[in-house]
């Protein structure tokens, strides 16, 4: 976190992230190049320009939708999660000189507008298999540029949560979009068996892990009971792995119970800045840490530390023996609540 | 995440795997039909009875009769063309109107280099073959046969 503006908040993670994005990026380019050379020894400059960075991007994009369901399904994600908004710049920009060769390429030497060509150059709209498929490509596009060009803090903070929020759940409108246009782009210019299961696969890949997390998640926000004086069962202390959480679902939201230093504290599992599961971080030098973008609470009182000024709410635990318990009533953000002591015994 | 933005995500992605699924194969089971290119002819010139050449640095083409009074174009392509969707299209002979093909015929793209063949079933007993591109409304090229 940072008090002071600053366009991007550098650490080594996130270097080392963008290191491995360039990286691949630039493989896969030179993979590419190469064997289409060897391959298709008479294919043009532009047509390998426009298949090479339209096929990364679409790689790239089906790796990003993943990293959400899998980060959920498999804590050994996480690290990808933390900076996949470069990843989602990163994509842009290659789908964009996609786009922009594609135009040039195919609409530029026309007696009309290039962008005009776009929508206009095949108006087929009503057949399928001769849908004019560049069109979803553009629209898909352009909903990306809306996502990299407000996918700063700034914009978030800016625009409010919810409305960035709406405008980033577009992305699966996008992914929709740019799958119908790689399936009619292969079937109306290069009919292959190959192209379209691997299209196909990739589809069902990343429908399937977002299905199998949701599915996931839906049992663990079923409710537990209350018991007769009003409390949730937690668990076992023992099952809390230290410096970590449980989390329980109480009025329609998860509460995460932390252990740290011999004690147990509960607050709200929604972390403020993007809705971050506070209760999957972990404590780190005595505040809790999201595991999104590394916002932190104290886990006593759910406020920041100084000089940040993000709260949550707070939650009274209760240990009986082995057994913990949750009062599901929330405090007010910001409340401090005295920590549960471990006996050892 | 909160549950509702997660109850949102489930319902985004059943809908989406249906809907997707079910254009996606209604596209792969209507494919377009063109023609497509074939590594070799597959009839001889020696099976002409007649025919006639054009040619350049870009493509050489002929069109044959065979014995039956059916003809083929056969066309060698050497460049590709630098137009998004270049096509062998045959239209009357008196057919100029470059932007409205409704009574022009498409035989097939020409996507890269390679050995095309097309039949010439045709109504028409004079006709000019060419190569068109529907996006820019251009005529790329007009085969002038000898």
């Amino acid at each position: 976190m940072g008090h002071q503006y600053t366009a991007v908040l550098w650490n080594r993670q996130k270097k080392v992230y963008d290191l491995v994005i360039l990286t691949g990026i630039v493989l896969y380019l030179v993979l590419f190049i190469v064997t289409s050379l060897i391959l298709r020894p008479e294919i043009t400059q532009e047509t390998l320009i426009i298949r090479a960075t339209g096929s990364l991007s679409l790689l790239m994009l089906h790796v990003i939708l993943c990293i959400g369901p899998l980060s959920r399904l498999n804590r050994r994600f996480l690290p990808l999660l933390y900076n996949r908004r470069h990843l989602g710049v990163s994509m842009f920009v290659v789908a964009a000189v996609h786009g922009v060769f594609s135009i040039l390429q195919f609409h530029s030497l026309g007696n009309i507008n290039p962008l005009v060509s776009v929508f206009a150059s095949n108006l087929d709209y009503g057949s399928l298999h001769n849908f004019p498929f560049q069109t979803l490509g553009f629209l898909g596009l352009t909903i990306f540029f809306l996502m990299a060009a407000t996918s700063h803090d700034f914009w978030l903070a800016n625009l409010g949560p919810r409305f960035w929020k709406v405008l980033h759940m577009m992305v699966y409108a996008a992914y929709g979009l740019i799958i119908m246009h790689v399936m009619l782009g292969i079937v109306q210019s290069e009919p292959s068996m190959m192209l379209v299961a691997l299209l196909g696969a990739g589809f069902l890949f990343v429908a399937g892990v977002h299905l199998l997390a949701g599915y996931r998640e839906s049992k663990v926000d079923r409710e537990k009971g209350l018991n007769q004086r009003g409390y949730v069962m937690v668990g076992k202390v023992s099952h809390i792995p230290e410096n970590k959480a449980v989390t329980v679902v109480v009025n329609g939201e998860k509460v995460a119970i932390f252990k740290y230093d011999g004690k147990l504290s509960a607050i709200s599992n929604v972390c403020k800045h993007q809705n971050g599961p506070l209760g999957e971080g972990k404590i780190i030098d005595g505040c809790i840490t999201c595991p999104w973008h590394g916002y932190q609470y104290l886990p006593h009182n759910g406020c920041s530390p100084p000089p940040f000024t993000e709260k949550v709410a707070t939650y009274d635990v209760l240990l009986e023996g082995e057994n913990v318990y949750l009062n599901p009533k929330p405090f007010p953000e910001g409340t401090e609540r005295k920590p549960v002591t471990i006996n050892k015994s | 995440m909160i549950r509702p933005l997660r109850k949102r995500h489930r319902l985004i992605w059943m809908a989406l795997l249906v809907i997707i699924s079910i254009l996606f194969i209604k596209s792969y089971k209507s494919p377009v039909n063109y023609p497509q290119k074939s590594g070799s002819y597959t009839v001889q010139p020696s099976d002409f009875v007649e025919s006639v050449t054009a040619g350049n640095d870009y493509y050489d083409a002929a069109v044959g009769t065979l014995s039956s009074g059916g003809k083929v174009l056969q066309l060698y392509l050497k460049v590709p063309f630098r137009s998004p969707a270049p096509g062998v299209y045959v239209a009357p002979e008196n057919n100029d109107n470059n932007d409205n093909i409704a009574g022009y015929r498409f035989l097939g793209r020409l996507n890269e280099v390679g050995r095309y063949e097309f039949k010439l079933d045709l109504p028409w007993d004079n006709y000019q073959l060419m190569v068109y591109d529907p996006i820019k409304k251009t005529r790329l090229e007009t085969f002038k046969f000898q």
